[in-house]
Formats: C-alpha cells, sequence, structure tokens
C-alpha cells in the first residue's frame, strides 16, 4: 500500500512537471493563440493538481471536504476538456464550411446520443454521480473524437501532427477514463490508490504525447482558403456524382445477377 | 459482471479500435480540383458491359462442352473470368475517382446536402462489398451467378433507368466548365 502511495506520489509530481513543461512549450511556440482552450485546460490542470494536493494537506486524503473538492474540480476538467476538444473540431472542420455544416450536427448527434445513453445505464447508479459523470463525459468525447477522425478520413481533410495528436492523447485518455471508471465501480472500490494511479498513469502518458506533438510544431506556411462554389453549383455536382456513382453500383450488380438471365 | 460495466468496457474498447483505424494516414493521395474536372468527363467504361455480361453467361460456351470440348471449355471460362476481373478493377478504379471527386466537391461547397452525402455513403458501402463478394468468387473460380438463384433477373426497367441516368450525364457535362471558371477566377484573384 505504502508502495503504491509512493509510486502515485512520484507519478503526480511527474505529471504536474509534465504539465508545466508542456505550458512553457505552448506559450514558447505561441499555440496559446491558435489552441487556447486546450492551453487553458493544462492550465487548469495544473492548478488542479495544486489545489488538490493542498487540499490533501490541509485535510488529508479521506476526509469529505477532499472527496468534495476533488470532485466539484474534476466537474470543472470535464466542462475544460470538453471545450478543449470543441476546439480541436472547429478548427479541423471549420475551412470546409459544408462539412463544418453537417459535421457539427452528427457530432452532435454523436455526443448527445452518448450522454444519453451513459444516463439510462447509470440511472440506477445516482449515488456515484460524479463517477458516472466522469464516464459518460469520457465515452461522450471519444465518441466525438472519433467520428470526427472518421469524418476527416473519408472526405480526405488536411489535419496537421498537433491536432491529430490532441485527439488521440484526448480519445486514449477518455477511454481509458471509461474502463478504468467501470472497473472501480465494481471491482476496485477497495483498491483507490491503484485506481488513482492508474488515473493518473493515463493522463500522463497522453500529456507525454502532447509535449512531443507541441516541441515539433513548427509554424508552416498558412494553407490557402478552400476554393468555394456555389450552392446550386455543388448541389448539381453533388446529384451528378451521385447518379454516376449509383449507376457504377448498377453495373456491379449487373454482374453480380448476370447469370441469373437464362 | 454487471452487463452495464460490461457494455461500457465493450463500448471503450471499440472506440479504441475505430481511434486506431481511423488515425491512420489515408491511402489514397488527395486530387486537386482538376482531377474532378477530368473524372467527370472521361471516357466510361459502361459500354463494354453488354459484352462482359455475355462472355460470363455460361450458355455461350455450353457448346463446347456439348461437342466433348470439356477442358478448353474450362480454359476458356477462366480466360473470361481474368477478363471480368480486370473490367472489375475498371470499374473500381472509376468509382474511387468519382467518390474522390464527390469528397473534393463536399470540401468547396458552402452547404452539404446531408441526403445526397448519405446517399453516397451507402452507396460507397454497398459497391465495396459487392466488389469485394464478385472479386472473390471470380478468383476462385466460382460462377458468381450461381448463389444468386433467389436474385432478381435483370429487368428491362433497369435498362431504361440506366439510359435515363445517362443522358442526364450528358446534360450535366457542361456544369464542370462552371466548375472550371470559378476555379480560374480563383486563381486570378490570388495571384
Amino acid at each position: 500500500m505504502s508502495e503504491t502511495l509512493s509510486l502515485r506520489n512520484l507519478e503526480w509530481a511527474l505529471t504536474t512537471i509534465t504539465e508545466l513543461f508542456l505550458l512553457v512549450y505552448l506559450l514558447r511556440r505561441k499555440l496559446f493563440r491558435s489552441h487556447a482552450l486546450f492551453f487553458a485546460y493544462i492550465l487548469a490542470v495544473t492548478l488542479q493538481s495544486i489545489l488538490l494536493a493542498a487540499t490533501y494537506r490541509i485535510w488529508g486524503s479521506q476526509s469529505y471536504r477532499a472527496w468534495l473538492i476533488a470532485w466539484l474540480s474534476q466537474l470543472v476538467m470535464e466542462a475544460a476538456r470538453l471545450a478543449a476538444v470543441t476546439e480541436v473540431v472547429r478548427r479541423v472542420l471549420s475551412p470546409f464550411s459544408g462539412i463544418w455544416a453537417l459535421g457539427r450536427r452528427v457530432l452532435f448527434v454523436a455526443a448527445g446520443s452518448v450522454l444519453v445513453y451513459a444516463a439510462l445505464l447509470s440511472r440506477e447508479y445516482w449515488f456515484k454521480l460524479p463517477l458516472n459523470v466522469d464516464r459518460a463525459m469520457g465515452l461522450a468525447v471519444a465518441a466525438v473524437l472519433v467520428t470526427l477522425l472518421l469524418f476527416a478520413r473519408y472526405y480526405g481533410l488536411p489535419m496537421d501532427n498537433l491536432d491529430r495528436s490532441l485527439c488521440l492523447g484526448f480519445c486514449l485518455y477518455s477511454c481509458f477514463c471509461v474502463i478504468n471508471d467501470s472497473l472501480y465501480d465494481k471491482w476496485l472500490l477497495g483498491y483507490l490508490n491503484f485506481w488513482n494511479f492508474l488515473g493518473v498513469l493515463t493522463f500522463l502518458a497522453s500529456l507525454f504525447l502532447w509535449l512531443g506533438a507541441v516541441r515539433a510544431y513548427s509554424e508552416t506556411a498558412p494553407a490557402c482558403d478552400p476554393v468555394v462554389v456555389p450552392k446550386e453549383l455543388y448541389g448539381e455536382l453533388s446529384s451528378e456524382l451521385n447518379i454516376r456513382l449509383r449507376l457504377l453500383n448498377e453495373h456491379l450488380n449487373q454482374l453480380l445477377h448476370s447469370g441469373a438471365q437464362r | 459482471m454487471n452487463f452495464t460495466i460490461i457494455l461500457f468496457i465493450l463500448l471503450a474498447v471499440l472506440l479504441i479500435g475505430a481511434l486506431v483505424w481511423a488515425i491512420r494516414p489515408p491511402k489514397r493521395k488527395l486530387v486537386s480540383v482538376n482531377d474532378v474536372l477530368t473524372a467527370l468527363s472521361e471516357e466510361r467504361h459502361y459500354s463494354r458491359l453488354p459484352q462482359i455480361l455475355q462472355a460470363l453467361r455460361p450458355e455461350d460456351t455450353a457448346f463446347l462442352r456439348a461437342r466433348g470440348f470439356v477442358l478448353l471449355r474450362r480454359r476458356i471460362r477462366s480466360e473470361r473470368g481474368r477478363i471480368a476481373l480486370l473490367y472489375l478493377d475498371c470499374l473500381q478504379e472509376e468509382y474511387e475517382k468519382l467518390l474522390e471527386a464527390s469528397r473534393v466537391v463536399a470540401a468547396m461547397a458552402p452547404e452539404l446536402v446531408a441526403l445526397d452525402e448519405a446517399e453516397r455513403f451507402k452507396l460507397n458501402l454497398r459497391f465495396a462489398l459487392g466488389c469485394r463478394y464478385l472479386r472473390w468468387k471470380l478468383r476462385l473460380g466460382l460462377e458468381p451467378w450461381r448463389g444468386f438463384g433467389l436474385l432478381s433477373e435483370m429487368t428491362s426497367g433497369m435498362a431504361l433507368r440506366l439510359e435515363v441516368a445517362t443522358s442526364q450525364i450528358g446534360e450535366r457535362a457542361a456544369l464542370s466548365f462552371a466548375v472550371s471558371s470559378i476555379v480560374k477566377e480563383r486563381d486570378r484573384g490570388t495571384r
């Protein structure tokens, strides 16, 4: 137990140092302007670490106050994480107005359905509200990011390495949060320290990923604005392309069915 | 173990799997607006379909079996299968080019028609599955149509629909010039 505790303290220290490094790099690369909400998120996480360290020192980690402060600050972190993810989504999709208009609706529906799903499945555990909120948000964030990546892949949208790393880091962290919360819910009630250790470890992995991407970030030439065609023209072209695609599908069907007409 | 917990964990693992798949760099190369216009005006492979269909029909080589040329018939059928595979490659290439073109157009659009996009996505899935299925059948030397006894026959109605669709395409070919002029104008403006 004490070994886990000292390891956890070491992990916390390492996480806080990495967060500070990341903040410094974000400032040095002037990314706090283009990635303002991500910068705010990392800043908030650092402040949360300091707040929790002070709380545990004053009231002890097992006190009700510490529990309350930890979960309330965690709710703030959830909001900050969601805001940072929204910023990434906006940055990737918004240069393409048509895709952005469709994409934000799809992403909103994806996030909404996951939240409703998580709420419905968690209703019998209402007394574990903070844990359920953490899990639902984790699932929603992961669903949004995976949908975003699939969208970007489908439409071949450009995405720089930093945004890709942010998606990867947030998504992996969120998925592990869901797994961690679920396991904790069932099995690990007696192993709070170990659960905390795993949670911080996955966040540390994401921090390293982001740090690497921010360090490697270089200001490239600004991409030229995408060409925009009038809406009517898009409608015409789009339906023409769909007709052609349907035509090819029907050709394939003819090939598949060819032997049947005898 | 609680079913709800399993569902949550399963969903998270599924999302990690989808993330790993989605984060890979795309294989296809990005095409320019010019490529879109070329794709819209290129020669089609449609015109060869009747010959391919004819060649794949078992009756077309049935007389060889009746006259005892079983080996020859088998060789001819395998050759025809190979040709059908090549045709399928061309069809798929053309399909992918058009799909890529539609994505480029979508990226240029100020607003997307969700139904068009959804239909394209559905068509894409259908085509990819059908193509894979047919290719494997042809590769394995199986007659693809054998398993399709229940499938509906090709009706004259479908042929008519194809005719209508093809003529619509002809009417709309002029649109590509409109896009071309917009791009040129914009290029001139940015220079």
